[in-house]
């Protein structure tokens, strides 16, 4: 429940919507450098330890690998968690109906494309609906940002 | 048949009267500037929620900020 107080000097929100701003700035910053460290930092920890140890490169998955990909999903729940946690009824009304959107778009689009590949004789040209769909929900998300 | 109900709000204009800009307002009632820019302009509709957080911020009843097209149908 949120009470609202009335009785604090002039210009009280300004700062704390610069508050917010700041926090979100922030916020990003740390995930582009958690994302730059798991994307390129990982990889390259795991390439220096092979060629200290003389191990032959694999193609398989490796413990580094799967645990980067375990570390990325965590991160990515609590980012989308403390984001939910910050934004306001707009902005979460957004995110819910770019999903649906996307949703909406992949449900239509997958048979759509499976029967245009049965035609055209592609195998898997369905699996593109996932991306198309992701395309059309970030299509929808900046028109409506740029519209409010 | 439910018709669909176009919102009116004197949200803009209460806000000039005191001489805050979008951002104090959306600071005031924690949420962001383009929430607060959306309800002023039509384009969102705030939850009861928030429209008596708008209330009580102007001390006045929601009625009052607030209006339907077809009040007093």
């Amino acid at each position: 429940m949120t009470s609202i107080m009335v009785s604090e000097g002039t210009g009280w929100g300004e700062s704390r919507e610069a508050a917010r701003t700041t926090r979100r700035k922030r916020r990003r910053m740390l995930l582009v450098a958690v994302a730059i460290l798991l994307v390129v930092g990982l990889p390259f920890l795991e390439g220096f330890i092979d060629g200290l140890f003389h191990l032959p490169r694999v193609s398989a998955p490796r413990p580094l690998a799967q645990i980067t990909a375990a570390v990325i999903l965590i991160l990515g729940g609590i980012m989308t968690w403390r984001n939910w946690r910050e934004t306001d009824e707009m902005q979460r009304r957004l995110a819910i109906e770019t999903w649906a959107v996307i949703g909406l778009a992949n449900f239509v689009l997958h048979p759509v494309l499976t029967i245009i590949g049965a035609q055209m004789h592609q195998a898997d040209f369905e699996n593109s609906s996932w991306g198309i769909a992701i395309l059309i929900g970030l299509a929808f998300y900046f028109v409506r940002r740029v519209r409010s | 048949m439910q018709k669909e109900v176009d919102m009116k709000n004197r949200l803009k204009v209460l806000r000039a009267e005191r001489n805050w800009s979008q951002a104090e307002l959306a600071g005031r009632l924690d949420v962001s500037r383009q929430a607060v820019n959306a309800i002023e302009t039509g384009k969102y509709d705030p939850s009861l929620p928030l429209a008596f957080r708008i209330g009580r911020l102007f001390d006045m009843p929601i009625e009052e900020i607030f209006d339907d097209e077809h009040h007093g149908e």
